[in-house]
């Protein structure tokens, strides 16, 4: 993918584009916020990284602006900036994910590519039924069923194992799915997520005897592509 | 029959309290006292010094008089009741406005103003010193919002640059097949100290009142199945019991995210602080929620000092903000106005952690 990184921070924005590079993407790294405007309006980007604070043109104000020009390319705030109201705001300027300094590269790296194929993806949100492998989660009547035979799964496993299955093939990490399955934009430093997988885990694979959800060491947990 | 009594008296009670309603209405008794005075007055002038020089005409003149005064008297009673009541209505609506604004500045709409124009009288120069005061005020709001997002970056990118170079070094030990242990328990420090910054950050923000603006109806009953649903695994994953139980439904006005983060707070610190096999209760009960634990309690003692900040009392355990836990229970309380209590549980041992919403004149409670 073809990434900018809008970052006047000597040290983190090569480190970034560095990590960036080496995941096999293209970045190209601006200090501020004027050239970040030109460049996200006359080139064709994937995805935009933008500081909030930087000079010239701050973060939320180059957004908005890159917005005002009919620019959709999906963009991610990462920023020092972390009570809900920058949250809000930022949302509002039209950002598409929001991250807090400071981060683990892993964690930038998942959000990056969940918003790099977003583009493609809208079609799905018109499916009723998400099938993987024998597995079978009918979105309008709530029923998971697996090689015929129904699993009792209570709202936030179901909401969980759908999130999993609309990002196949996509990291999602432990934060990624506190905001979007229980809407907690802090640390609730207790095992929420892991505890609510392990839960998901003894009713969809420990009956069956395999491994769907599958956990990337240090960075989140995955449904693979079949 | 006694409930209309009683709603006549509250309503006399709440118009008596309106300065400008009751100043006008005064005034215009007075006027209508005077004039009876002034008519009484000539009434027994006319009579006792005419009559006695010329009974026929003091008589004529007396009915004159009465009739005069009869109809003077109810127009002018009548008039001076309606500019009374029109001009204090006037006069009150100014001051309700101002009444107003302060109170919608109260909850957090720093941008309420009560736009008297300038140079007119004493209640609109109130107006335009307070309107004054509230641009001062709102400017030193954005300032210190400026600061705190300076203050959060400050205090973030360092950290972030230091977590940055320690994934660095990871991958540089790993690729010389070296142990990483180490760099990685480091990586775990950092992200606590991060977890720290958070908490403080998080407890002056709620403390600045900054998100009463964004007040709203909060079922505290739908609250505590929410929150239930998702700690109730946690703390059974952790060898402990977890049970709710719930009574009469109530709603407040608040920050629902900022009690969730209270209750999860609180539930975390029951789970920190008793041993295995104990139960944990979160109760809702019209205005009141509470966590209650079996365990081994907190002596009344320290019980003031454990919502202060800096407090921890088990300083063996060094988890990272744990301290700063019931501290911001303590904040988001304040900013809901509801009072914080630590009794012990009333089944017995352990600690039971109360919030009380309804306090009496806070006016921004609902009951459901």
């Amino acid at each position: 993918m073809h990434i900018l990184v809008l970052e006047d921070d000597a040290a983190l924005g090569p480190w970034i584009v560095k990590g960036l590079t080496e995941a096999g993407h293209i970045a190209d790294l601006l200090s501020d916020g004027r050239q970040a405007l030109v460049a996200a309006t006359t080139r064709d980007y994937d995805v935009l990284i933008l500081d909030r604070m930087t000079p010239e043109l701050d973060g939320l104000s180059t957004l908005k602006a890159i917005r005002a020009a009919r620019i959709s390319t999906p963009a991610l705030f990462l920023t020092a900036m972390a009570e809900v109201e920058d949250r809000v705001e930022g949302f509002e300027a039209g950002c598409d994910d929001y991250l807090v300094k400071p981060f683990a590269f892993s964690e930038l790296l998942a959000r990056v590519g969940a918003l790099g194929r977003r583009r493609g993806v809208d079609a799905q949100h018109e499916e009723t039924k998400l099938s993987h492998g024998d597995l079978e989660l009918d979105l309008i009547s709530r029923v998971c069923k697996r090689r015929g035979q129904a699993i009792d799964l209570n709202p936030k496993e179901f909401q969980l194992l759908e999130t999993f299955l609309r990002n196949r093939g996509r990291i999602l990490t432990r934060t990624m799915l506190l905001e979007r399955i229980w809407q907690m934009n802090f640390d609730p430093t207790t095992s929420v997520v892991e505890t609510h997988i392990s839960r998901l885990r003894a009713k969809i694979e420990k009956p069956f005897g395999d491994q769907l959800i599958r956990t990337v060491r240090g960075a989140g947990y995955v449904v693979d592509k079949e | 029959m006694g409930r209309a009594m009683l709603s006549i008296k509250n309503n006399l009670s709440t118009f008596w309290r309106r300065t400008a309603l009751r100043q006008a209405l005064a005034l215009a008794v007075a006027i209508v006292a005077i004039l009876a005075l002034v008519w009484m007055a000539t009434y027994f002038l006319v009579r006792t010094e005419l009559r006695s020089v010329h009974p026929e005409s003091a008589e004529e003149a007396l009915e004159i008089i009465n009739g005069a005064f009869r109809f003077a008297f109810v127009a002018i009673a009548a008039a001076a009741i309606a500019i009374g009541v029109f001009l204090g209505g006037r006069a009150q609506r100014r001051v309700n406005r101002i009444s107003s604004t302060l109170s919608k500045v109260a909850q957090g709409d720093l941008a309420a103003r009560t736009e008297a124009p300038p140079g007119g009288d004493d209640l609109d120069y109130v107006g335009t010193r307070i309107d004054a005061t509230l641009n001062e005020l709102q400017r030193v709001v954005l300032r210190m919002r400026d600061l705190s997002a300076n203050v959060a970056h400050d205090l973030r990118t360092p950290v972030a640059r230091l977590r940055a170079n320690l994934e660095d070094a990871v991958v540089a030990v790993e690729k010389e097949h070296g142990n990483s242990g180490e760099i990685r328990a480091a990586i775990e420090k950092t992200d606590q100290l991060a977890a720290v910054i958070d908490a403080i950050m998080r407890i002056a923000h709620v403390e600045s009142g900054a998100r009463k603006a964004a007040f709203a109806p909060v079922d505290l009953i739908e609250l505590a199945q929410a929150v239930a649903d998702t700690f109730a695994p946690v703390v059974e994953d952790s060898g402990r019991h977890f049970k709710i139980s719930t009574g009469n439904p109530g709603t407040v006005i608040g920050d629902r995210d900022l009690l969730v983060q209270l209750l999860a707070n609180l539930i975390q610190n029951a789970i920190r602080h008793t041993p295995p096999d104990s139960t944990v209760r979160l109760s809702v009960d019209g205005l009141s929620v509470s966590v209650c634990d079996d365990g081994p309690g907190v002596p009344e003692s320290e019980r003031e000092r454990i919502l202060e900040p800096t407090y921890r009392m088990d300083k063996s355990r060094n988890t990272a903000g744990a301290g700063l836990g019931l501290a911001l229970v303590a904040a988001v309380a304040e900013l809901h106005e509801a009072r914080l209590t630590l009794d012990d549980n009333p089944a017995g041992r352990g600690l039971c952690v109360r919030l009380m919403f309804d306090i009496p004149g806070s006016g921004h409670t609902l009951t459901g």
